[in-house]
C-alpha cells in the first residue's frame, strides 16, 4: 500500500498505528498528529498546508508543520477563530505558544470527546437523538466522529454484528453521505482492530461491505423501496453485488490483496450476513427512553435542519449561537444556509406535523387564506412590506386598497360559499364545538340535509385523514364548471352585492346579505326564496341575527364606502368575541398570486347603454386545469378600472417572475433544433423517423394559488419592474424567434409525415410565450404605474 | 407546499410507479429538495435503519426517491438498483464552479452504467437564487450533454429548492417524457 495513491482525506497509514491509549485522546491514532506518525505524514503535511492555508506556507519545520495541519485539520469545527489564533500565535514567541497550543489542544479534543460522549449517551441537545448520525457524519465532525466510534469499542468480529451494535446504539437513518463517512471511520477502527481477517489492513473492502449490508437492510425491510419487476436481493445477488464492487476497488486502487484465494471464504462470510439480516432487520434505535416525549416535542417544534446547519457553522461550540448569528449575517453563502435551514425547517416542521395524525387536519386546513381569516389567524405577508406602503395600505381607492360594496355574479358566491362550506366541514372534523354558528352561518346555502351530512361526513373524513379533504376539495365542488364566462352579456345573471377588498395581495370577498337563517328544518324552497329576496334587500341584516354580530354588520355595511371592518392583523385580539364575529360574515379570502383583472368594456363594445361597468379577475387553471374567473359588475367604469388596476398590481407584485421554463435547455425534439432545420436529415424519409416529442408547458406552482402562502422570488417593487422589464424583453425576443422558425419549419417539414405534429408543437409553444407575455406586461404596466404614483407623491409631499 | 404537489403527483403520473434516483455532489441541495417534495405519507411504516428512501403515494402512484451518495467505491454498489431506475435527478449547485468538474464526473460515471441507458435524465440547476449561479445554459454547456449523451433524453432546469422553483416543472418534465412507455 502506498500513501501517495490516497487523496488527503483518507489516512490509511493510521489502521496500521499500534492501538492508542486511553479515550479522551482518541482521535491520534488516526490522526496524523499523532506523535508517531509525525515523520510518515511530514511530506504529506506540509504539501496540504500550502495548499490550504499559505498565510503559513513559511513554516515547514516538522513540528510547526504539524501545529499549522492540527488549525487546518480542526477549521472545520472552529472556523476562523482558530486559523486566525494560530496566525497571530505564530508572530508569537515560538515555546510559548507550543506550549500554549498544547493546553488548546487538550481544551478542543476535550470537548469533541464531551460532545461525543453526550450523543452516545443520547444527552447531546443541540440536534434531536434522530440527527445523530447525520450530525455525527457531517465532514465538519470528524473529530467527534472519531471520538463517538472510539465509545463504541470493542466492535465485533462480524460485520453485521458492527452494524447492529452500531443502529442500536444511535437512530441510523441519514443520508448517504453521512452514512458514508460513518461507515468508513468505522471499517478503519476495525481494521486496527482486527488485523487478521481476510481483509489484511485494506480497511476499503470494510467499508464496502458494511455499506453492502446497509444497502441489503434497505432492500430486504424498506417498505417503501419500489422494485419493478424485480425481487428482493437473493443471498447470491447479495454475494455477486458486494464482491463486484470490491474486485473494482481492488482494481482501480491496486490493493495489495490476492483476492482469487479468499473468493470462497468471502462468499461464506457474506452469506452468513445476508442470513443473519434477512432474518432480523437491523434494530432501529428508538430513543432515549425517559426524555422521548420530550424530544419528540422537539422535532415538531425546534427545526430540525435549523439547528443541524447551523451547528455545521458554528465557529466555537462554546458560543455557539451568539456567534452564529453573527457569522451569518457576515457572508453570503452563510445567509444563504441560514435562510435555508429556516425553510427547510418550516417543511420539515410541516412533514413533521402532518405524518402526527393529531395534528393533520388543523395543519393543514391553515393552509388556506379563508380560514385563517375566519378564525383571526395572522395571515402571512406575501410581499416585501416598503415604507410606502404603510400609509398607501390604508388608502382606499388606490392602487393600494380598493374597498366597496360592488356587485358580483352570484353563481361565482354561492361556488366560493360553497367551497368556504367545505372548508368549515374540515373545520369541524378538527373537533371544533362550534358546528352550530358554522350551520347557521352557511344556512343561507346549504340545506338542512347537507348540514346534517356535512356533520357524517366530518366523522368520515376526520377517519380518513388529510387524504380525502384533499379530494372533496377537488375540483367538484369547488370550481365545477369552466373559467369562461359571459355574464355580462347574459341578461339571466343575477348580480348581488358584496363587499370588495383588495388589500396586501388579497381578495376580501364579504357577502353583505343576510337573509333568513336557515334553520334546520329549512327547505329548498325557504333557500330559493331567500336569495330571491336578497336581490331586492340585501343591504339590511335581518333583525334576527345574534345582535352582536348584526351590530358589526350594520356597521360594515351600512355607511358605504368608510367600512371599518377589523381586518386581522396582530394588533386584533384573538378573544372569543371577534373569533364568532368573524365566523358569521360569510367571507371568502384569496390570494391574488398569478391572477389577472382586466375590464370588460374594454374589450367588448357593446349596443347596451349603461352606465354600469364590469371586470373580470382570472385565477391561473388548478390541478384540474380548471380555470376561475369571477365576474363583478360596477356602478361605473372608473370604479371597475380603478379595481383592475388594483388587482393586477397587487398581482403583479406578489407573483414571481418566471424564469425556468424559459431557461431550459433539454435534448427534446420538437421539430425545430438546429439540427433539422440544418438539413441533417435531408430526406424526408428521415424526417419521418425522428421521434418527435410533443411540447408542453410544463406545471408550475401557479397551479397551487389557492394554497400559497409563502410567495416564492419576493422582490422589492423596483427590482420587481426591472425583472419584469427583462422578463418581458426576453419573451418578445423569444416570440419574435419563434416565428421566424416558421418558415424554416415549413419547408423542411414540408413532405413529411410528421408537419402536422410539429406545426401543433409550434403553435402550443407560441400560445404559451404569448400569454405568458401579456400576463407579464399587465404586471410590469400595473407596477409601473404604481411607481409612478409613489414618485408623483414624494414631488407632492416635497 | 408539499401538501400541494403530492395532489399534483396523481395528476402527473397517473398510476404508475416511478423510481426515481436523486444524485449530486453534497450541498449540492438534495436533501432540500427531498424535503421541499416530501409528501404526505399514507402508510406509516416503521422507518428502516439506513437510507433515506422516500416514497410518495398518491392513490396508485408511488414515487420512490433514492438519496444515493457517497464516495466512488460504493458505487457499484448500487449500480443493483439501477435497472428498475425512470428517471434520473442530477442535482447540481450552480453557484459552485469550483466543483462543477466533479459534479460532471460523478453525473457522467453513472449515466454511462449499461443499466442507466434508458433512463430520462434531469439535471436541476439548483440554487438560481444565488448571485454568481450559473444559468442551465451554462451548466448545460459545460456538461456538454448533447455531446455525450446520445440514448437518453435530458433537459436541464433552473431550480431553487428552498422556494420550489423549477421543482414542479421538473417532475412535470420527467412525466412528460415517460409516459409513453
Amino acid at each position: 500500500m502506498s500513501d501517495n495513491s490516497n487523496n488527503g482525506n483518507d489516512h490509511p497509514l493510521s489502521i496500521l498505528v499500534p492501538r492508542r491509549r486511553v479515550p479522551p485522546s482518541f482521535s491520534q491514532s488516526l490522526d496524523p498528529l499523532h506523535p508517531n506518525n509525525k515523520l510518515h505524514y511530514n511530506n504529506y503535511l506540509s504539501r496540504d498546508t500550502m495548499i490550504s492555508n499559505n498565510k503559513d506556507v513559511s513554516r515547514n519545520s516538522t513540528l510547526n508543520s504539524v501545529d499549522t495541519m492540527e488549525s487546518v485539520a480542526s477549521e472545520n469545527n472552529y472556523g476562523k477563530c482558530n486559523t486566525s489564533n494560530s496566525t497571530s500565535r505564530n508572530s508569537t514567541s515560538r515555546n510559548h505558544s507550543r506550549t500554549k497550543e498544547e493546553e488548546d489542544d487538550d481544551e478542543e479534543e476535550d470537548e469533541m470527546y464531551d460532545i461525543a460522549l453526550a450523543i452516545f449517551q443520547n444527552k447531546f441537545k443541540r440536534v434531536t437523538f434522530k440527527e445523530y448520525a447525520d450530525y455525527l457524519g457531517q465532514k465538519e465532525h470528524y473529530r467527534i466522529l472519531c471520538e463517538y466510534i472510539q465509545m463504541l469499542k470493542p466492535l465485533p468480529l462480524s460485520l453485521a454484528s458492527v452494524l447492529i451494535q452500531l443502529s442500536s446504539n444511535i437512530y441510523f437513518i441519514a443520508e448517504a453521505q453521512n452514512i458514508d463517512r460513518i461507515l468508513e471511520q468505522i471499517s478503519k477502527e476495525w481494521i486496527a482492530e482486527h488485523p487478521d481477517t481476510l481483509w489484511d489492513t485494506n480497511y476499503e473492502i470494510v467499508h464496502i461491505i458494511l455499506f453492502s449490508i446497509l444497502i441489503l437492510n434497505s432492500d430486504l425491510h424498506n417498505e417503501h423501496i419500489i422494485r419493478g419487476k424485480k425481487d428482493k436481493f437473493s443471498a447470491q445477488t447479495f454475494i455477486e453485488n458486494t464482491w463486484y464492487a470490491i474486485e473494482k476497488e481492488v482494481k482501480t486502487n491496486y490493493q495489495e490483496i490476492d483476492l482469487d484465494s479468499i473468493k470462497q471464504q468471502a462468499a461464506i462470510l457474506f452469506k452468513e450476513y445476508y442470513e443473519i439480516l434477512k432474518s432480523n432487520p437491523l434494530p432501529l434505535f428508538k430513543g432515549p427512553r425517559r426524555s422521548f416525549s420530550n424530544s419528540r416535542r422537539n422535532s415538531l417544534n425546534l427545526s430540525r435542519r435549523n439547528s443541524l446547519r447551523s451547528m455545521s457553522h458554528v465557529k466555537k461550540m462554546s458560543s455557539a449561537m451568539s456567534d452564529y448569528e453573527d457569522h451569518n449575517s457576515r457572508t453570503e453563502s452563510n445567509t444563504r444556509t441560514r435562510s435555508q435551514s429556516v425553510n427547510v425547517s418550516n417543511t420539515l416542521s410541516r412533514s413533521n406535523s402532518i405524518s402526527s395524525r393529531k395534528t393533520v387536519n388543523s395543519t393543514f386546513s391553515k393552509g388556506t387564506a379563508s380560514w385563517k381569516y375566519k378564525h383571526n389567524q395572522p395571515l402571512p405577508q406575501l410581499y416585501i412590506k416598503q415604507s410606502f406602503d404603510e400609509n398607501l395600505n390604508r388608502k382606499n381607492n388606490t392602487m393600494w386598497l380598493m374597498d366597496s360594496i360592488i356587485k358580483i355574479n352570484e353563481k361565482d358566491l354561492n361556488k366560493m360559499t360553497r367551497k368556504r362550506n367545505n372548508t368549515s366541514r374540515n373545520q369541524e372534523s378538527n373537533g371544533s364545538n362550534n358546528n352550530l354558528a358554522i350551520n347557521s352561518d352557511n344556512a343561507s346555502i346549504t340545506t338542512s340535509t347537507s348540514a346534517v351530512s356535512a356533520v357524517s361526513s366530518t366523522v368520515k373524513s376526520h377517519s380518513k385523514g388529510i387524504f380525502n379533504w384533499l379530494r372533496r376539495s377537488k375540483g367538484k365542488t369547488m370550481y365545477h364548471d369552466s373559467g369562461k364566462s359571459m355574464t355580462y352579456l347574459d341578461n339571466s345573471s343575477r348580480w348581488t352585492n358584496a363587499r370588495i377588498r383588495v388589500s396586501e395581495g388579497r381578495i376580501f370577498i364579504f357577502k353583505t346579505n343576510k337573509p333568513t337563517i336557515a334553520s334546520n328544518n329549512s327547505s329548498n324552497k325557504d333557500r330559493q326564496s331567500s336569495v330571491g329576496s336578497t336581490h331586492s334587500s340585501n343591504i339590511t341584516p335581518p333583525p334576527q341575527q345574534k345582535s352582536q354580530s348584526s351590530s358589526s354588520n350594520n356597521r360594515l355595511f351600512s355607511n358605504g364606502s368608510t367600512l371599518s371592518l377589523p381586518m386581522t392583523s396582530k394588533s386584533s385580539n384573538p378573544n372569543k368575541e371577534t373569533k364568532d364575529q368573524f365566523r358569521n360574515l360569510g367571507c371568502v379570502v384569496l390570494n391574488l398570486f398569478e391572477c389577472t383583472a382586466s375590464v370588460v368594456q374594454e374589450n367588448i363594445i357593446t349596443g347596451n347603454q349603461s352606465k354600469r361597468a364590469n371586470f373580470t379577475l382570472t385565477f391561473p387553471k388548478n390541478l384540474n386545469g380548471v380555470q376561475t374567473t369571477l365576474d363583478f359588475e360596477t356602478p361605473n367604469f372608473q370604479s371597475a378600472h380603478d379595481f383592475v388596476e388594483c388587482l393586477n398590481f397587487w398581482a403583479g407584485r406578489l407573483s414571481p417572475v418566471p424564469v425556468e421554463q424559459f431557461e431550459i435547455v433539454s435534448n427534446e425534439e420538437y421539430g425545430w433544433s438546429s439540427k433539422i432545420l440544418d438539413g441533417e436529415h435531408a430526406t424526408s424519409q428521415s424526417l419521418n423517423n425522428v421521434h418527435l416529442c410533443e411540447w408542453k408547458p410544463l406545471l408550475t406552482m401557479e397551479l397551487f394559488y389557492d394554497h400559497m402562502d409563502e410567495i416564492p422570488g419576493k422582490l422589492p417593487l423596483e427590482q420587481k419592474i426591472d425583472e419584469l422589464k427583462s422578463c418581458t424583453d426576453r419573451l418578445s425576443k423569444l416570440i419574435d424567434e419563434h416565428n421566424d422558425l416558421k418558415p424554416k419549419i415549413i419547408s423542411v417539414w414540408d413532405r413529411s409525415l410528421n408537419f402536422d405534429k410539429v406545426m401543433d408543437n409550434w403553435n402550443a409553444k407560441y400560445l404559451f410565450l404569448n400569454s405568458q407575455y401579456n400576463k407579464r406586461v399587465i404586471y410590469l404596466v400595473a407596477l409601473e404605474e404604481a411607481l409612478k404614483t409613489l414618485q408623483d407623491r414624494d414631488v407632492f409631499e416635497e | 407546499m408539499g401538501n400541494s404537489i403530492s395532489k399534483t403527483l396523481g395528476k402527473l403520473f397517473g398510476s404508475r410507479e416511478m423510481k426515481i434516483l436523486m444524485l449530486g455532489l453534497d450541498n449540492a441541495g438534495k436533501t432540500t429538495i427531498l424535503y421541499k417534495l416530501k409528501l404526505n405519507k399514507i402508510k406509516t411504516s416503521t422507518p428502516t435503519v439506513g437510507f433515506n428512501v422516500e416514497t410518495v403515494s398518491y392513490k396508485n402512484v408511488k414515487f420512490n426517491m433514492w438519496d444515493v451518495g457517497g464516495q466512488e467505491r460504493l458505487r457499484p454498489l448500487w449500480r443493483h438498483y439501477f435497472p428498475a431506475t425512470t428517471a434520473l435527478i442530477f442535482v447540481i449547485d450552480s453557484s459552485d464552479t469550483e466543483r462543477l468538474n466533479e459534479a460532471k464526473e460523478e453525473l457522467y460515471s453513472i449515466i454511462s452504467e449499461k443499466e442507466m441507458e434508458n433512463v430520462v435524465l434531469l439535471v436541476w440547476a439548483n440554487k438560481q437564487d444565488l448571485k454568481n449561479a450559473m444559468k442551465p445554459q451554462e451548466v448545460s454547456d459545460f456538461l456538454q450533454l448533447s455531446d455525450n449523451l446520445k440514448n437518453q433524453l435530458w433537459c436541464v432546469i433552473g431550480s431553487n429548492a428552498l422556494s420550489g422553483q423549477g421543482l414542479l416543472e421538473g417532475l412535470s418534465w420527467i412525466s412528460n417524457n415517460t409516459s409513453k412507455k
